[in-house]
């Protein structure tokens, strides 16, 4: 939902792929992804990167695409503690949802 | 890897990945009747229950989407999690523009897929384009513009302690989008920007 001009951004794929570990893939949504590593993702046609550390999980779109950016975290309280889900939180290019401890992510564009 | 060699790289890659193209309408963005418009198109085709649909309709109208409209859509969606048998609740969170976002959580259980189904099917149904509306709609994007105005001293002194010049006109909002550019998220969260 981009309802303001972005300014564009600039260039090198490969090598930065290669650099972030992250893992190339398409999908309708991103679904939900463990919270220990970087994922490049297309997610509704628009390239976006979830990442994240144990207590946080974000996602940044590629600023040409429409849309706006949301992000959901699975997490725990406390280590062993039951399981939760958060709503999603959502923004125009990057969007983060903090939580004590954070097992999985979702992205949606 | 550093965590803001990481960010940092994570940021190039997504401003080389533009070079890919992508799905949807280009830079120039919509305007925002048709961002409600839009909105409620896709809730009708994506099986949005009744109530959701009907904010989104004065949404359409209205060219806002209200606090209560959207408070009222998480607890509908707590409601319909707590019916399917889940352990939900009812929270709000503050983002740093002073945005306040009505949402939920909820308890996993020992459900899993079969919760994680529930869940998606009781958002979808009561609340997820409500809540997507409600955080980027037009008064929330200027929340968080007025926000980066303040802190535009902020932005601009990391800028420039990392080495990046910073135009003396340059905006809060131009400073935000040159620490994207440049892949300084640290610049960001140092001015309190967690999203943007």
């Amino acid at each position: 939902m981009k309802i303001r001009t972005r300014m564009g951004l600039g260039a090198g794929i490969a090598a930065l792929l290669a650099l972030t570990g992250a893992t190339a893939a398409i999908a309708a949504d991103s679904g939900w992804r463990t919270n220990t590593a970087s994922y490049l993702l297309t997610v509704d046609g628009c390239p976006v990167i979830q990442s994240g550390a144990p207590t946080y999980v974000s996602g940044i779109e590629n600023p040409s695409c429409s849309g706006s950016i949301g992000v959901q975290a699975m997490y725990k309280l406390y280590p062993g503690s039951l399981t939760y889900t958060s709503s999603i939180d959502w923004d125009s290019v990057f969007a983060r949802v903090d939580a004590p401890i954070v097992t999985h992510g979702k992205v949606y564009h | 890897m550093p965590q803001r060699m990481l960010l940092a790289t994570l940021v190039a890659v997504l401003s080389t990945a533009m070079m890919t193209g992508c799905a949807g309408v280009p830079e120039t963005g919509m305007a925002s009747d048709s961002v409600f418009a839009e909105a409620l198109t896709e809730a009708r085709e994506h099986g949005a229950g009744d109530a959701q649909i009907a904010d989104l309709e004065a949404a359409v109208n209205d060219q806002e989407i209200s606090i209560e409209a959207a408070r009222e859509a998480a607890r509908r969606t707590v409601q319909c999690m707590t019916d399917a048998g889940l352990d939900a609740g009812y929270v709000e969170s503050t983002k740093y523009s002073g945005l306040v976002v009505p949402g939920y959580q909820v308890s996993l259980g020992t459900g899993g897929p079969e919760a994680e189904s529930q869940i998606h099917a009781c958002d979808v149904q009561e609340g997820f384009w409500v809540n997507m509306l409600y955080q980027t709609q037009p008064i929330a994007i200027q929340a968080k513009e007025d926000f980066a105005q303040q802190q535009e001293p902020v932005l601009r002194a990391c800028l420039d302690a990392k080495g990046i010049d910073t135009a003396p006109e340059a905006s809060g909002v131009d400073l935000v989008n040159l620490s994207l550019r440049e892949a300084r998220l640290d610049c960001l969260a140092e001015a309190g920007i967690t999203s943007w």
